[in-house]
Formats: C-alpha cells, sequence, structure tokens
C-alpha cells in the first residue's frame, strides 16, 4: 500500500466523527483497520457481500456502468465505501457527532 | 480279369490248372517278401479258403463250342501281331493356300488315347518320395523302425503258403495290385505318420465332416450399478456477467490477431523486426509495475474521494449555505450587503508561518484554486515557500502540495492547460510545474545563476500560445526587467522583453557618471483582447501601458499612484476600463489613455488586491490590510462600498489577497497567517440589471456592458465639455461696452 493511501487513511481517521477505517484486500481478507478485531471482520464480509450486490444491481442495469463509491446512511452511522475489484475501502463515520 | 479275356489274348492254356502255377507263385514268393504287412496278412488269412473254392471249380463250357480232336488241338495257330496300324491312311494331303498346291501332311502317330489319368501316386523308390520319407523318418522313434522290421520278417515267412496255387496271369495282376496295394499301403502308413509333425493334404482319406453350431438362445441380463453421483450445480448468471464475457472474449480475440500479426513481422528477417522485439518484452516488464501503480493510484484516488465525503458530512452545514443560503435580511437593506463565511482553508505546514502571497482560481474546474506561501517581510526572511491546489470539496487538506525552496509569491494557472502553473520566487527564478507529474519537482525552471531576474519575482502571466503551440509566460520583477520565457520540447528560453525605464532625468552617479534609474516592476496585466497589450504596475506608482513587441517605447504613461501599485485588474466586460490598487489607501478606475482616474475610492488602509467580480460590470472587491473586504458596486453607489467586513482580526492579522470565483458568487481571500477564507456574497452584492420591459431584449453580457457605459458617462461627461465661445454674447458685450464708453 502506497505511503500517500496509508497517510490518507491515517488523515482520515482523524477527522471528526470518524469512527473507524477499513482496508479490504481483493480476498476480502482486512489487511488494516482502526477497529476491533469482531467487528473488522464482520464489516469487512459484510460490505463485501452488500457492494458485491450493489455493483452487480449498477452493472446489470447498463454493463458498460460500474458501481464507483457505496453510501450507506443508517440513524447512527454512515458507512462509505469505495469498493473496486483489488481492494475495498470503509469509512465509518458518526456524522452527528 | 476273366479268364475269357486272357485266353484270348493269350495262346497260353486257357483251363489253366494248378500244376504250372506253383512255378509263377514261387516267383512271386520273392517278390511278396517286399509287399508290406497289412495287405499280405488279409491275403495270407484267406489263403485256405481260396484253395478250396478253387478246387470245388468246374470248367463250363459254353454249349456252341466246337467239340475239337487232341490232334486239333495240339494244332499250332500262330498269330502274329505287328507295329502299325493297317487303317491309318498313309498319304493324306492337304491343299495349302501359301505354296497354292498340295502337300503331303505327316501321318498321325499309331496311338488311340483313351482314357488319361494323372497319377498322384509317388514311386516309393523315386528320388521324390525318397525326400518325403526320408523328412518323416527322422520324425519317427528309433522304436517305431524296430518294430516295422520285425513284422516285416513274419510277413515273409507267411506269405509263400497262401499265393503258391494261383494262377500265372493271376499271379501278374496280383503282383501288380500288391504293388499298387503297396504303394497304397506305404501313404497310408506315411498319412498316419505325417499327420501330427506335418499338414499334407490327405488325398485318400477325405471326408466331409459337416458340423452343426449350437444356436445361441436370446437371453435378457439385467444388472444394476451404483447411481453416478450427483451434486447440484448452479450459478447466477446475470447480464453483466454475460456481457463481461463478451468483452473477455473480445479483448482475446483481438489479442490473439495482434499476436499473430506481430508473428508475421518478426517472421520478416530484417532489423526491423528484431527492434520491435525489444519493446515487447520491455512492454512486460513494465506492465507488472505499472499494474501495481494503477492499483495504488486508484487507492489513492479513492482515499482522496472518501476523505472528501468524510469532509462533506463534517462541514455539511457550510455546503448547504454554500449553495443555497440567500441572507434574507437583504431584502430589507437597501443598499448594503454582507459576507458570508464560509471554509477556512489551511494547510499544517504553513499555518501561521506563512503569508499567503497569491491565490489563482483553476480555470476549467471552479472548485479548484492555487495558493502559494510565503512572506512579504523580506528581511525577516520566511525561509521557504509553498505551493498548495485546494478544492472546495476537501477543505481540510490540500489536493496538491508543493513545496519550493524560497518564498513563492506569484502564482498563473496555464488557461488551456490547467495542469501547469507557473510560479514566481523571491530570488528571481521562476518555475513550470505540471500536477500530472507523480514528483513535486518542477517540469522546467529557470536557470538559478545567468538567465534569472535579479530581483523579486512579483508577478508571472501565460500568455497565448504561439502558433508552433509553444506556450509562453511572462514575468516581471523589481530588477526593473520583463522577461518572456518560452516552453519548447527542449526545454524553457528565456528573453528579456523590456527594460522598464523611469521618466526622470538621468542621477549623477559616482566619478562624474549619470546613472539612468530604472522603475522596480510590480505587477503587470494583460488586455483581455489584445494580447500584445499589457500594463504594467510600478512601485514608484506609475502604470505603463506598453506593447510587449515594440518595447522601446509605452504607449502611455499614467500617474496612478504615489505608492506601489499592488494589483491591476480589466474590467470583464469593457476592455477599456481597469482598476488599480495601491498602498496609497486608494483605488482608481481607470479608462484607457485617459489621464484623469474615473473613480477614486479611499479606504483607510493599504489595498492589497483589487478584483472586479465577474458577474457584474460595476461590481469589484478589495481587501486591505486592516483585515477588510470591500465590495463596491458603482451602479449602486460611487463613492461607498456596499459592503464592508472585517474578516479577521484587525490587530493581529492582514488580508493580502482576494480573488472571485468565476462561476459562484463567492470569494477567497488570504491572509498573513496562511488561513484563506472563503466568504458568500449575499444577494445585494451581486445585484443584476433588470432587463428592459419594453424594447429589443438583450443578452446578459450586453446589458452589463451597457449599465457601465450608463455610470462612466455620467462621470466623465463635464471634464470633456469645454464651452465653445458664444459669438452673439461676446458682440453684445462689445456693444454694451461702446455704449458705456
Amino acid at each position: 500500500m502506497a505511503a500517500e493511501v496509508e497517510e490518507t487513511m491515517k488523515r482520515i481517521q482523524s477527522h471528526k466523527g470518524v469512527v473507524g477505517t477499513i482496508v479490504v484486500n481483493a480476498d476480502g481478507i482486512p489487511i488494516r483497520t482502526t477497529l476491533d478485531n469482531t467487528t473488522t471482520v464482520q464489516y469487512a464480509g459484510l460490505i463485501s457481500q452488500l457492494s458485491e450486490k450493489a455493483r452487480s444491481v449498477v452493472r446489470d442495469l447498463d454493463p458498460t456502468n460500474d458501481l464507483t463509491f457505496l453510501r450507506v446512511r443508517s440513524k447512527k452511522h454512515e458507512i462509505m465505501v469505495a469498493p473496486d475489484k483489488e481492494f475495498l475501502l470503509v469509512v465509518i463515520q458518526n456524522p452527528t457527532d | 480279369m476273366p479268364e475269357e479275356g486272357a485266353e484270348g489274348t493269350t495262346a497260353g492254356p486257357s483251363s489253366g490248372d494248378a500244376a504250372p502255377r506253383t512255378s509263377v507263385s514261387k516267383s512271386h514268393k520273392m517278390s511278396a517278401k517286399r509287399v508290406p504287412s497289412r495287405i499280405e496278412q488279409s491275403v495270407d488269412a484267406g489263403g485256405d479258403d481260396i484253395d478250396s473254392w478253387l478246387k470245388a471249380k468246374t470248367v463250363l463250357k459254353p454249349e456252341d463250342q466246337l467239340e475239337l480232336t487232341d490232334v486239333e488241338l495240339k494244332e499250332e495257330h500262330p498269330r502274329v501281331l505287328v507295329q502299325g496300324n493297317p487303317q491309318t491312311p498313309l498319304n493324306v494331303v492337304e491343299f495349302s493356300y501359301k505354296e497354292r498346291s498340295y502337300v503331303t501332311i505327316p501321318a498321325p502317330p499309331p496311338l488311340q488315347l483313351l482314357y488319361e489319368l494323372q497319377g498322384i501316386a509317388l514311386n516309393m523308390y523315386s528320388d521324390e518320395a525318397q525326400g518325403v520319407r526320408q523328412s518323416i523318418m527322422e520324425d519317427i522313434a528309433v522304436e517305431e523302425e524296430e518294430e516295422e522290421e520285425e513284422e516285416e520278417e513274419g510277413e515273409g515267412e507267411m506269405l509263400p503258403e497262401g499265393e503258391g496255387e494261383e494262377g500265372e496271369a493271376e499271379e501278374d495282376e496280383e503282383e501288380e495290385e500288391g504293388d499298387e496295394g503297396q504303394r497304397e499301403g506305404d501313404d497310408d502308413e506315411g498319412e498316419e505318420e505325417i499327420q501330427k509333425p506335418k499338414k499334407i493334404t490327405n488325398m485318400f482319406n477325405f471326408c466331409e465332416r459337416p458340423a452343426q453350431t449350437f444356436i445361441r438362445f436370446k437371453r435378457a441380463m439385467e444388472t444394476q450399478t451404483l447411481p453416478a453421483s450427483r451434486l447440484p450445480l448452479g450459478d447466477q448468471v446475470t447480464q453483466y456477467i454475460i456481457y463481461d464475457s463478451y468483452e473477455k472474449d473480445f479483448a482475446a480475440k483481438e489479442e490473439e490477431k495482434e499476436r499473430e500479426r506481430l508473428a508475421k513481422e518478426r517472421a520478416v528477417p530484417t532489423g526491423l523486426a528484431t527492434a520491435a522485439e525489444a519493446p515487447v518484452l520491455l512492454h512486460k516488464k513494465e506492465k507488472k509495475i505499472t499494474d501495481f501503480e494503477i492499483i495504488s493510484k486508484k487507492m489513492v484516488n479513492s482515499a482522496k474521494t472518501l476523505e472528501r465525503m468524510v469532509n462533506q458530512n463534517i462541514f455539511d452545514g457550510v455546503s448547504q449555505d454554500y449553495r443555497n443560503y440567500e441572507d434574507p435580511a437583504d431584502d430589507l437593506r437597501e443598499k448594503e450587503g454582507t459576507l458570508l463565511p464560509l471554509w477556512k482553508f489551511s494547510y499544517e505546514k504553513t499555518f501561521k508561518s506563512h503569508t499567503v502571497t497569491d491565490i489563482c482560481w483553476n480555470p476549467k474546474y471552479y472548485d479548484l484554486f492555487a495558493v502559494t506561501y510565503g512572506s512579504f517581510e523580506f528581511m525577516k526572511g520566511a525561509p521557504d515557500g509553498a505551493v498548495c491546489l485546494y478544492t472546495l470539496k476537501n477543505p481540510s487538506y490540500p489536493d496538491y502540495i508543493c513545496m519550493v525552496d524560497y518564498v513563492v509569491l506569484c502564482i498563473d494557472i496555464h488557461p488551456q492547460h490547467p495542469h501547469l502553473f507557473v510560479i514566481g520566487k523571491s530570488d528571481g527564478n521562476v518555475a513550470v510545474y505540471n500536477v500530472l507529474l507523480a514528483t513535486s519537482e518542477p517540469q522546467f525552471k529557470s536557470n538559478s545563476v545567468k538567465y534569472k531576474h535579479g530581483g523579486i519575482v512579483w508577478q508571472v502571466k501565460w500568455a497565448a500560445d504561439w502558433p508552433d503551440g509553444e506556450m509562453v509566460f511572462y514575468s516581471i520583477s523589481d530588477d526593473g526587467f520583463i522577461f518572456q520565457w518560452v516552453i519548447t520540447s527542449m526545454g524553457m528560453t528565456e528573453s528579456k522583453v523590456m527594460p522598464i525605464d523611469l521618466d526622470i532625468p538621468p542621477c549623477p552617479g559616482p566619478e562624474g557618471t549619470s546613472v539612468r534609474l530604472k522603475g522596480c516592476g510590480r505587477t503587470m496585466c494583460f488586455h483581455p483582447t489584445d494580447p500584445l497589450i499589457c500594463l504594467i504596475g510600478t512601485e514608484e506608482g506609475f502604470i505603463h501601458k506598453c506593447n510587449i513587441t515594440y518595447a522601446s517605447n509605452y504607449l502611455f504613461t499614467y500617474a496612478a499612484h504615489r505608492l506601489p501599485v499592488y494589483k491591476i485588474n480589466f474590467n470583464k466586460f469593457n476592455s477599456d476600463i481597469f482598476i488599480s490598487c495601491s498602498a496609497g489607501w486608494g483605488i482608481k478606475m481607470w479608462e484607457d489613455c485617459r489621464d484623469e482616474p474615473l473613480f477614486v475610492f479611499d479606504l483607510r488602509s493599504p489595498v492589497e488586491d483589487v478584483e472586479w467580480a465577474p458577474y457584474s460590470s460595476t461590481v469589484f472587491g478589495a481587501a486591505t490590510s486592516d483585515g477588510r473586504v470591500h465590495i463596491f458596486d458603482v451602479n449602486v453607489d460611487k463613492y461607498n462600498p456596499i459592503c464592508s467586513q472585517q474578516v479577521v482580526s484587525k490587530k493581529r492579522n492582514k488580508l493580502t489577497k482576494l480573488a472571485f470565483n468565476s462561476y459562484l458568487p463567492f470569494i477567497v481571500v488570504g491572509d498573513i497567517r496562511g488561513v484563506i477564507l472563503s466568504l458568500k456574497l449575499s444577494p445585494n452584492c451581486r445585484k443584476k440589471v433588470k432587463p428592459p420591459k419594453k424594447g429589443p431584449q438583450l443578452t446578459n453580457t450586453e446589458l452589463e456592458v451597457n449599465k457601465l457605459t450608463t455610470i462612466l458617462s455620467h462621470v466623465r461627461e463635464d471634464k470633456q465639455l469645454v464651452p465653445p465661445p458664444d459669438r452673439e454674447r461676446a458682440e453684445e458685450e462689445e456693444e454694451e461696452a461702446r455704449h458705456h464708453g
């Protein structure tokens, strides 16, 4: 992982309301996280499924289209996902803080 | 053989008795010794019976037989047998057409062929039979041979008794038969013996042996095997999966075509082919590297976008205001407007330590702007500077950072190539950066020893590209020169365009020389429509209008200010109008080639920056050292700003730069603490002209131009009007004077 990515992820973590950041590799294994182990595994597993499903939705509607980002707003958090074939970046933020 | 036959052919005793036979049988006995055992046994076995049968035999005489006397009987009748055939024709002739005469043909041979049979029996003493026999004998065991010999001996003893009484003729015949039988026996024996070792076709013991095979019955046989293992196999196929597989297939085909094409090229044995191979290999190596780079680049981009999202959540309220908030109080106020502070941009490394020295909006992306950091206090000496690109989407951190070794004082982004920007530094150097490059090193930079300015570079400006595509920019410095820089494929070259001369007599120098003083350039501004015309503001307070190509003298000189001119800016709608600001507290609006300013505003503080608004022809903004931002609309108020707002602390902070966004109604201002503040203009600050209800429809630009012209016409009219001499009045006065006189 490039130093610039690491730096950016560190900066994101320092922003207001950010609960955690997770970097998942192509095999769905979390390689960087700021959360505890259990939560990380749970997030990584569920989010990668969700983003795969979301991608298939987007691509089924138009095969030339593709999913670039995914934001899930919940009552407590906002989960921001940058899905890619090779990696998955997840940021969980509490926007009301 | 019947006896009559024998009587007819031979003159021998027809009614043969036993007497003469014995002699014959003796001779027969001799030959019988060689007869094979089996036949002789059978003959011997019946020997007694034959004798008894012969004794009982009576000679029957035909009834018509002549009764002859003994004399007659003893009379000899010789009969001669000759060789020739008396019936054969002796002289057979035939007509020969060839010789045209009768020729005698030889008489046929005296032979009559009645019956012919090819023999298949072998003479046992012939060489052929010997050969066969030899091969057989070799295979037979020795014991068997001994047995044979014993049998032969036994047979030899038995023979003479049985055959002694037979007649002469019979003996002969029997001899023949015996021979034949012998041969038969031989062959038979041979057959039996050969059968095993050698397969010779059996000539005598052949029999047909048909055999019927079993009829095969049809039978139904069934077995049950274990069922084949089954497992449910399922996959979801959606439209995009199908699409992707087609795409992949297409790509593979394309690649194959390409490979075939390459292979064909390679097959041509030329130097070119080998040269083409090398890049292919290189390409493979590079591909691995670029794959990693592509992924990490993607990751960086994703991370940056995520950061923007996080910031969007944090600054949600500000973002809403930035787009949607319109100050409702403006409806109650008639002339005054306000400024709504939005985000603050700062970079941790330049915060508080550096001054914002220049701000430049990106010409392509309206939400991206470049900021240079440095210091105006050169005596104290902030050692370094920086260039940062900020985007409104991420106020917390610059999008692009470039640390520079000297104080950076000015920046300009290329209008056609928004990834290129040029900066001017306090050591007199200029450098061109390319944002697209991974490094933060300049793409082009001036030679820091020879080709550079002798003083601080106060302003850099891109000019229009040359016809052959070379990029050009100009720089102005307080060493009194304007440089032109051309970026070619070879690099960057510079040329001195013009010196900035002072319009004062040469000063007396040391030892009686006279020194011609140069002006210190502070700012420059290109004419928006004529790229050759440029205005230069100097530290001495002059504004020179000059042509870049004919730099020997100025087109016009305005004695604008008494203190350094900080900024000159052309009006966005009318290129004859420009505005200038100075350290001498004043803002002046000028018209082209007019000595006197059209408007003069005094802000009671050094005016650091002034700029026309992009949306209105009569609105401009100014930033003063006391931390205030002033917005003027000469259409609304010719004497006072419609908005004058303290945005930073008066005591501790100063504003240095101001820039209008070209797309949305807000400004950014920089201060000496390294913070950029964005401020939204309230509706009163951006009032638009209402289109006239009657008359032709005008575009917004035309309306703005008209608005400015109307205002200016009010301002300049009395200057232009010089009353002509009134002749009638003068005559009247003269007459009155006469009257009085």
